[in-house]
């Protein structure tokens, strides 16, 4: 409580608010990251409080998550890294005139989940991160073999063209320094490319300048976007609330979890709480294709992944993130150690930091939502000039992201690769899944061979490896299994020739309503 | 789509491409006439992302220098975090005789160049403005280890040739080079676990995926506070300052030499001899602070001033035995 009463402190709301508003603004923007902007302040914070900075830090960092939807939802343009997901579905919904309810759920799913995420730091901190020190490489492992088994859940209509779509982006992925040997891989001699490719420029160059290059082929002439007229259909309404309800849930606890783990991060939350919520749902058909429940998974998830990322921070002094080692870093310059006994030592410091931020997300549902029908308006403007400008915005932001022009290269040619897989019909996000999941599960898998002296049964005795395998396994063979089931069924009730059939006007039934030239 | 319309989408585009490079042109400002010298424009270069070791020790720096009134404006960071300092070098190669562009570097930028191909630019092609400190290694293991020393490990790693683990960064960082000069000392094998993240390296040790560590001090300092890690010994010919106690590897008998962690000041070939001095005095006052002085101690950190050709000589050292090291671990290009 002493917590709450130095969190309102009026020096305290003042940098709560400034942090908060500054974290939605980088969220909207692509490319400059929480991370860099973090860093930016750094030297702001030496003349403040410990407490006030880190409050300052923390507005920032949870302030992106919400700002970065925004963007991803009405104009396919990822504002970091962790709102990809989001415009899988957030994107469809502002197409369908229903940019506003995205918007809208995205800052009630932040809330709930930031808020309940706080709470699961307030109260199980210390036990949560005992669990995250028993993950290691096997386990790791398990859990990325889970994630890239849901390759399969966002496929589009064929299952095939989204594993070859996710063997691309874990290919794309092999690209860089390799960390085990210290030698390059297929970077061709160039510089640019030994830290491998840039994830924004990938994801925007896939999402946005291939959507774009779609559609300015799309010679009719007619406004792309329906925009909503009347004011209640800016705001989810109580369908749209009880459809993301499961999402919401769902979201907040496995980003609770995946954010307190050192390494995995809310993009790969995002993902996994995706998946989880389409291999839930009652509608999974609608996933990919402007379902609400397909925004709130990944938006609560990233935030609750936020307040879990502080877990290992402040219980075990560990950072799970970029951003929280630059929060490391900052206690440091104050003299201040986080670890095990952090949270005895320093109440002053740690209770604040906690009490402000359900203040600071309070503050941001107050000041996203408010914003949803201006934001929504952006879909007013012409096409001949929104898509220029998206174009711009894209530009700018990789640029802005390692000021390098080889990234606009690649932004160009991801563009282009974008495009050719909307006209081929091969699905976008499993290549992007690959991209992200696949490192981590090459490294880890390697990492726990060294473990075990080369025996792979460390990945059946360690007891957290062997669950998440099994659902894998599960996750993968279980479609396969009761699509044959499906066809044996339907080949027993009727004719030959309509099984297939069967399945392909629904499909088809759906992107007419969607109104989407190419389906992902 | 018309024509015109597309026209408009190009040219937007080249408009964005011109004013973004145009930013990186403004014309200098308020250029000093009463002092010998003093940037313009300064520009700190790192070649971490940021909250990346060295970007965080460069913001520590000017916030540092800014507090002891030894600049007066924040200096902007850049980070050119590609190729693990080969991107940083190149940029500093690119701004030959630029005098307001500084960069700090570390050990990777001496093995980056022996093990990365296509990084082409060595310390030697770059100006040595100066050595600032020695970062000595220190060695922790679980608390509950049966190892008390450096010794004790090296036994236990005889007696199990290729079982026992280290963790740590990428196979060319300093401790796994260290380790593997360790290793054909005392001609034993054990191996190394490599994590990008050094969360995930302590949470190794923690949770028993690996037997033991060569870090920075700070690294550990809070695990072994809570009586979860313990420091067994400092892999440096240098005691640390955090754990002056731990015994070195001399003290133990080691006869290898070790490549040392260091942080410095690099800066672009040709930069002229005033600028140099000038950068060259700013660092000299900085590292006389008790600022600094406290923050060394803080991070457990030897300040090893060095300037002009003894820099050059040291950093010309070290490159002689990471080669060496490099041949022993076999790695390295070709």
């Amino acid at each position: 409580m002493t917590g709450f009463a130095t969190a309102f402190t009026l020096t305290n709301l003042f940098w709560v608010l400034f942090g908060a508003t500054a974290g939605t603004l980088i969220g909207v923007l692509p490319g400059l990251g929480t991370p860099a902007t973090i860093a930016i302040l750094l030297p702001l914070s030496v003349n403040l409080e410990p407490a006030t900075a880190l409050i300052m830090m923390a507005g920032i960092y949870y302030g992106s998550k919400y700002g970065g939807s925004t963007t991803s939802i009405l104009l396919n343009i990822p504002g970091e890294d962790a709102s990809v997901v989001t415009a899988i579905d957030g994107y469809q919904m502002a197409k369908q005139g229903r940019a506003g309810p995205a918007l809208g759920i995205a800052a009630i799913g932040s809330f709930i989940a930031g808020t309940f995420g706080l709470i699961g730091l307030t109260f199980l901190a210390p036990a949560v991160a005992e669990m995250a020190v028993i993950f290691g490489p096997p386990e790791y492992t398990a859990l990325m073999a889970l994630g890239l088994s849901m390759v399969l859940l966002l496929a589009g209509r064929s299952k095939l063209k989204a594993l070859i779509a996710a063997l691309g982006g874990f290919l794309l992925s092999t690209i860089g320094i390799d960390l085990f040997s210290g030698a390059t891989r297929f970077t061709g001699g160039r510089m640019e490319l030994a830290n491998g490719v840039e994830f924004v420029a990938l994801c925007i160059g896939l999402f946005a300048i291939g959507e774009v290059m779609v559609n300015l082929e799309n010679r009719s002439g007619q406004t792309f976007f329906k925009v909503p007229s009347k004011l209640r259909e800016l705001f989810p309404n109580r369908k749209d609330l009880v459809a993301s309800s499961g999402a919401i849930g769902q979201g907040t606890v496995v980003g609770f979890f995946v954010g307190a783990l050192p390494g995995a991060g809310s993009t790969v939350a995002s993902f996994v709480s995706y998946t989880l919520a389409k291999r839930l749902s009652r509608h999974p058909e609608q996933f990919g294709r402007g379902s609400i429940a397909g925004v709130a998974a990944p938006e609560a998830a990233n935030n609750s992944a936020t307040a879990g990322s502080f877990v290992p921070l402040l219980t075990l002094g560990i950072p799970g993130s970029a951003s929280t080692a630059i929060m490391l870093g900052a206690l440091f310059l104050y003299g201040l150690q986080p670890g095990p006994m952090f949270f005895t030592e320093n109440p002053d410091v740690v209770w604040p930091i906690i009490a402000s931020m359900y203040i600071g997300n309070l503050v941001l549902v107050l000041l996203n939502l408010p914003l949803v029908p201006v934001f929504a308006s952006i879909l007013r403007i012409p096409y001949y000039i929104l898509y220029p400008g998206i174009i711009v915005i894209s530009i700018v932001g990789v640029y802005s992201i390692n000021k390098s022009l080889f990234d606009i290269v690649l932004l160009a040619l991801f563009g282009l690769l974008g495009y050719v897989m909307r006209k081929t019909d091969f699905p976008t996000a499993p290549m992007v899944l690959a991209f992200v999941l696949g490192p981590l599960f090459e490294q880890s898998m390697r990492r726990s061979f060294v473990i075990s002296q080369g025996d792979p049964t460390i990945f059946v005795t360690r007891p957290w490896a062997a669950v998440f395998l099994l659902v894998a396994v599960a996750l993968f063979v279980g479609p396969m299994l009761a699509r044959r089931r499906n066809n044996e069924t339907d080949s027993s009730d009727s004719s030959p020739e309509t099984p297939t059939e069967k399945e392909e006007p629904a499909a088809a039934d759906l992107d007419a309503v969607t109104d989407e030239p190419n389906k992902r | 789509m018309s024509d015109s319309r597309l026209v408009r989408v190009v040219v937007s585009g080249i408009l964005v491409v011109l004013l973004t490079a145009a930013c990186g042109l403004q014309p200098d400002s308020g250029s000093e006439n009463g002092k010998d010298f003093e940037p313009t424009k300064p520009e700190f270069l790192v070649h971490t992302g940021p909250g990346g070791g060295s970007d965080l020790f460069v913001r520590d720096v000017i916030a540092m220098m800014r507090k002891e009134k030894l600049i007066e404006t924040n200096w902007p960071v850049r980070n050119e975090k590609a190729g693990e300092g080969a991107g940083a070098m190149s940029y500093l190669m690119g701004k030959k005789g630029d005098t307001d562009t500084i960069s700090a570097m570390t050990t990777t930028w001496i093995t980056t160049p022996l093990t990365i191909e296509g990084a082409s630019v060595t310390t030697k092609d770059l100006t040595a403005v100066a050595g600032l400190i020695n970062e000595p290694e220190i060695m922790a293991v679980p608390a509950d280890s049966p190892y008390d020393s450096l010794s004790d490990f090296i036994e236990d790693a005889k007696k199990k040739p290729g079982k026992l683990v280290q963790t740590g960064g990428s196979t060319t960082e300093v401790g796994a080079l260290n380790g593997a000069a360790l290793q054909a000392e005392t001609d034993t094998k054990w191996k190394f676990l490599s994590f990008e993240e050094v969360g995930q390296r302590v949470t190794a040790l923690l949770n028993g995926d690996a037997d033991m560590m060569f870090g920075a001090a700070t690294d550990f300092a809070s695990q072994v506070k809570a009586g979860k890690l313990k420091v067994i010994g400092t892999i440096s010919p240098t005691p640390s300052p955090l754990y002056p106690d731990a015994p070195t590897t001399e003290d133990e008998g080691y006869e290898t030499e070790l490549v040392a962690q260091v942080r410095g000041i690099m800066a672009p070939p040709g930069m002229p001899k005033e600028a140099v001095t000038y950068y060259q005095e700013l660092f000299t006052k900085l590292l006389e602070t008790k600022a600094w002085k406290d923050y060394a101690k803080k991070n457990g950190l030897v300040t090893k001033l060095l300037t002009g050709k003894k820099w050059e000589k040291y950093l010309a050292e070290q490159n002689a035995l990471v080669k060496e090291t490099l041949k022993t671990a076999d790695l390295g290009k070709g």
